[in-house]
């Protein structure tokens, strides 16, 4: 894939693109010593490595494919000259529909005195009358491959696979590692929804389980008995810092835990903003830095469908100065009037920033809001200090922007979940 | 909606006009004691403009909003809930006089 210079974005003057590459979307892309590593949304691409010796003329070095075809590789972290890339059950909510056709199928049958029609069963399942036999064929193979794969990038261009380990349900989604362990966020025999398992990496071609952590109620496998339904609350991630992961859960709130003792992860504390708040919470994180004096961590939220008088998906800064009481100090939102694309289609609002940020600023995805660069330097008053708003790629009528990294130098990848890679040098 | 992203259980609350829901939130909030919300706070809220919200003023809004969508279901039912499409209405403003 050729790179190209960005046409028709919308920019503030302290953002310059360098290049766009037409490349299908992806959940997640990783600046590392040089390399962009990104993982794409859906099979038959896996993970594509960008050497980014030049900035302006990202060279692809290495691609690795799923699994299968049935399989995703959308996450990928890397530490060292260790990789990570999970394998999670592709269009795993749609396949999930599969496993009530059953009860849809008796239920209908009571409430006519026939049997249904697959155009019935569709429309009690939510799908395309279409999709009732894909279900079933995916109800009938199952899905047993979820987990992850652990790579050696001592050599970028050379991805070589050192392991791969099987998780359980649809698999893995978002984690965190560093070059010991690995924080997976996955669904396991026993549990409803991803919860968290820790491996140690020791000896990275065989991982081996340390702990889990998991929120009270999903444990069924023990006896315990989820207040919500289905998987509405789990693990989305969690990332590590010292001895705490930040954990943002679904519909949850964001989790402090302890991992001074590993095998032992501990809740510290909680700030759970739901309801009244409806978005889920994406992602949890400390700043290096205390701001104004205080210790302070953020929350992301995800857009969801869009209701109106809801507001859109946001960004949460919070005083984790005690873990035992996290608090909210500000919330920052951005307008639809801030991107030409926010009711073209799509989603518009919240989504990821950049984990791992330095000093104040935040880089923030929008969906249709593209990036936004948020100061802190004031917590109770976030203000807005940059923008880049990619236009639509070809066949689509918003950019839905999605997740980025940036480097010490200010290079900003900018990944879209449907199609292209924005490479911006952020002058702050 | 996302099949990769959200499950059925998460589906949206019922879906009212914006004008409606912004009509009542604005009447019950006058009533909630402390300092009434500026027009500003309501326009981030409901996504008209760009800004920080304190948590205190996001909770008292997001509070009356969902006082206001029980006070609207009570008085009919709304459209249906989830998945509604895309965000492409033309939405008239949820601070604007006429909206109050």
């Amino acid at each position: 894939m050729n790179a190209h210079p960005p046409a028709a974005a919308l920019r503030s003057a302290n953002i310059t693109p360098l290049a766009r590459l037409d490349i299908p979307g992806g959940g997640e892309v990783v600046l590392h010593r040089g390399h962009a590593f990104i993982g794409h949304m859906s099979p038959p691409l896996g993970t594509s490595i960008y050497d980014l010796a030049d900035p302006r003329k990202p060279r692809l070095v290495a691609q690795i494919a799923p699994k299968d075809g049935y399989s995703h590789t959308h996450k990928v972290k890397v530490a060292g000259e260790l990789m990570i890339t999970n394998v999670e059950r592709h269009r795993r909510h749609f396949y999930r529909k599969g496993e009530r056709i059953a009860a849809v199928t008796a239920e209908l049958a009571g409430r006519l005195g026939r049997p249904p029609v697959d155009a019935e069963i569709a429309a009690a399942l939510g799908v395309k009358e279409g999709d009732v036999a894909d279900l079933r064929a995916g109800l009938a193979r199952g899905y047993a491959d979820g987990g992850f794969r652990v790579w050696d990038i001592a050599d970028p261009a050379h991805p070589r696979e050192l392991a791969y380990v099987k998780t359980g349900g649809i698999g893995v989604h978002r984690f965190d590692m560093d070059e010991r362990y690995a924080y997976i966020s996955t669904e396991m025999e026993g549990y409803v929804g991803n919860i968290l398992v820790i491996y140690d990496l020791a000896d990275p071609t065989r991982p081996r389980e340390v702990s889990r952590w998991h929120l009270p109620g999903q444990h069924m496998g023990a006896g315990e008995t989820p207040t919500w339904s289905g998987q509405r609350h789990r693990l989305h991630h969690a990332l590590r810092v010292g001895d705490v992961m930040w954990a943002a859960c679904w519909y949850a709130g964001a989790y402090a835990i302890d991992v001074s003792d590993i095998a032992r992860p501990r809740t510290i504390g909680s700030f759970n903003y739901h309801p009244p708040c409806p978005e889920p919470t994406h992602t949890f994180f400390p700043l290096a830095q205390p701001l104004g004096g205080r210790k302070v961590a953020l929350a992301i939220d995800e857009e969801h469908d869009h209701i109106p008088g809801q507001p859109h998906a946001f960004l949460w800064v919070l005083d984790v100065e005690d873990l035992t009481r996290i608090a909210p100090i500000s919330t920052f939102h951005v307008g639809e009037s801030a991107s030409p694309y926010a009711t073209a289609g799509g989603r518009f609002g919240a989504h990821q920033f950049q984990e791992r940020q330095v000093g104040s600023l935040v880089f923030a995805t929008w969906f249709a809001g593209g990036l936004r660069v948020i100061d802190l330097a004031d917590p109770s008053v976030p203000k807005e200090i940059g923008h880049f708003i990619p236009a639509p790629a070809t066949g689509h009528a918003a950019p839905q922007s999605n997740d980025i990294d940036v480097n010490a130098d200010g290079i900003v990848c900018l990944l879209d979940r449907d199609c292209g890679l924005d490479i911006l040098q952020f002058e702050g | 909606m996302c099949d990769d992203c959200f499950d059925d259980e998460d589906a949206a609350p019922a879906d009212f006009p914006l004008e409606d829901i912004a009509r009542a939130a604005r009447m019950i909030e006058r009533d909630i004691a402390g300092e009434t919300a500026p027009d500003e706070a309501w326009a981030v809220y409901f996504g008209e403009a760009s800004g920080a919200l304190d948590w205190r003023v996001l909770d008292r809004l997001a509070r009356s909003v969902d006082a206001a969508r029980l006070l609207l279901s009570l008085s009919g039912p709304g459209r249906a809930a989830a998945h509604s499409g895309p965000v492409g209405d033309h939405r008239p403003s949820a601070v604007c006089p006429a909206a109050r």
